[in-house]
């Protein structure tokens, strides 16, 4: 932890320990685990397992050894198992060739799978989610510049998807050329021919525009069983104060007493609350959306974007009971970029934060919202 | 596994997981084990205590999501759990030995309040059910016990003079 930033009567350092130490010994709340991750930013910290280590420690200490029990047989065979699948990637995406040994069990990472054969969906995973661990395993330029890689992968796979929705025909045609980025590009041509002012081709238009932007993922922030496979991503144009979040595994809004809300929580605001991005529905389970957001409030140097379950009608001030999903900028963009969009190639700036693991366009990723749903009134 | 099977076992008994749901959370805990091995960081920690911090951090995540799918339910016999603390004979290590130091500075209902939340895995709110303490105070009591280990511990040379064992090697 770096201190030097922080000063004992600091009402932060209390409210940082109290945190920390909740966390070591009960676990966090989904808001509580988004206010830890907004303190530690605005502190300029970054993981801290102190705590969690003395208490670790304590245990050990005050565990009586004799009293250790043994691994039952049965639970045994399970591990072994369930490391046999580990190993052959089942349960973990590969990292590289390099081995990992672990106990008793020797792990030889598998080389990368043929991403041919598989359906469209998990070939879509696995690569992405490789991409992704690559982009977290590398330093520097080389993650930066994977973690871009897989944005771009999942703009274009998604482009591919919006154009032909659910059909066959596309689906097959996806698998071969999946990887092609003047298919790709092509369609996302037949895209804006066809729906020009729809969210998705407008988001399309924004991500290859050369604009500066801040694309963010945005992952839950602790595991919360409603949240199931969601996976998410902001991209946000600070010239228009405006931009969309792309969403998949979001529960529908059917009851009609709950609605999401977007925030962006800015640097540049002196009170602890974020900006209203605006409400939206999901009008049916599954598929990958394209929800237009913007602020309520003027947006200086964006640090972080959320959404929050809320009451219908959504809330103006953020109280959220829940937090859904986090994104957290890592790296700001120089404020000599907010302003008119500009489509100059030298301000050409994407500012990337890990792409989204498990995040699999799904083959409806081209449903449009229904007028009046998901796509909240931006004016 | 072998080394540390049974020490996972233990932990999650001893945080309340019952027999119906223990081979779910040990499992889980050594595919976080597997995946963060990479991070275990010999100059830190004990091996044991990187195993440990891992596998706290999931059994009281999954214990959590438990709660919050049984909308609230909590277990009501926290009176029969609230047992002392032990008294600290065992000496493991230098770490343990050190951690029972800083722990024998620490007031009595300190050290109960900690040994409810770290070693039985009692939420605050059961804590101070079971021993009648302020919630206000268990958690005073809670988090000036754990800076207090953590300070402590930051200052012990013998943390970091522990022979080194590698943590990737055959049993």
């Amino acid at each position: 932890m770096n201190h030097q930033l922080l000063q004992p009567d600091d009402p932060r350092h209390d409210r940082l320990e109290e945190l920390l130490c909740d966390k070591a010994v009960q676990g966090l709340s989904a808001a509580e685990e988004a206010e830890l991750r907004l303190l530690r930013a605005d502190l300029g910290m970054g993981e801290d397992d102190s705590i969690e280590q003395a208490a670790a420690a304590a245990m050990l200490a005050m565990t009586d050894t004799a009293a250790t029990e043994p691994l039952p047989a049965g639970l045994r065979s399970k591990l072994d198992a369930k490391a046999a699948a580990w190993c052959r990637g089942e349960t973990a995406a590969a990292l590289s060739s390099h081995e990992l040994s672990i106990g008793s069990i020797e792990f030889k990472r598998p080389a990368p799978v043929s991403v041919s054969a598989a359906p469209l969906a998990e070939v879509t995973l696995s690569f992405r989610d490789r991409v992704y661990r690559r982009a977290q395993a590398a330093s520097g330029a080389a993650g930066w510049a994977a973690a871009a890689a897989a944005l771009t992968l999942a703009a274009l796979v998604s482009t591919r998807q919006s154009a032909e929705p659910g059909s066959t025909a596309s689906r097959a045609s996806s698998e071969r050329t999946l990887l092609d980025p003047a298919d790709a590009a092509a369609s996302a041509e037949v895209v804006r021919a066809v729906a020009l002012n729809s969210p998705v081709a407008r988001y399309d238009e924004l991500i290859n525009s050369g604009r500066p932007l801040v694309a963010v993922a945005a992952i839950p922030p602790t595991v919360d069983p409603d949240a199931g496979e969601v996976a998410a991503e902001f991209v946000w144009e600070p010239g228009a104060q405006a931009g969309f979040l792309r969403v998949s595994g979001l529960a529908a809004t059917t009851d009609k007493d709950r609605t999401y809300q977007a925030w962006v929580f800015d640097q540049g605001r002196e009170e602890p609350y974020p900006v209203d991005a605006g409400t939206f529905d999901i009008p049916h389970d599954g598929g990958t959306w394209i929800i237009p957001v913007s602020a309520r409030l003027p947006v200086l140097r964006p640090k972080a974007f959320a959404v929050t379950v809320e009451r219908a009608g959504g809330t103006v001030v953020s109280a959220p009971e829940r937090v859904l999903l986090v994104g957290q900028v890592t790296s700001q963009i120089n404020t000599e970029f907010v302003g008119p969009p500009s489509d100059s190639a030298s301000d050409r700036q994407r500012h990337v934060a890990p792409a989204i693991p498990n995040a699999a366009p799904a083959p409806d990723a081209g449903d449009e919202p229904p007028p009046g749903r998901a796509e909240f009134p931006t004016e | 596994m072998n080394r540390y099977g049974g020490l996972v076992y233990t932990l999650a008994r001893r945080i309340g997981y019952e027999t119906s749901e223990i081979d779910d959370a040990v499992q889980e805990v050594f595919v976080a084990l597997w995946e963060h091995a990479s991070r275990f960081d010999p100059r830190l920690g004990a091996e044991e205590t990187f195993v440990s911090t891992v596998a706290r951090r999931r059994l009281i995540d999954r214990r959590r999501r438990r709660i919050r799918r049984t909308k609230g339910q909590v277990d009501t016999d926290v009176s029969l759990r609230a047992a002392p603390p032990p008294p600290p004979t065992v000496e493991r290590s230098s770490q343990s030995e050190r951690v029972n130091e800083i722990l024998a500075t620490l007031r009595p209902e300190q050290q109960t309040c900690l040994n409810l939340s770290i070693c039985r895995g009692l939420s605050h709110d059961e804590i101070a059910r079971a021993t009648g303490i302020p919630l206000g105070t268990v958690k005073t009591h809670v988090r000036r016990g754990l800076i207090a280990l953590r300070e402590g511990l930051k200052s012990a040379p013998a943390l970091a003079d522990q022979p080194v064992k590698p943590f990737a090697t055959k049993p």
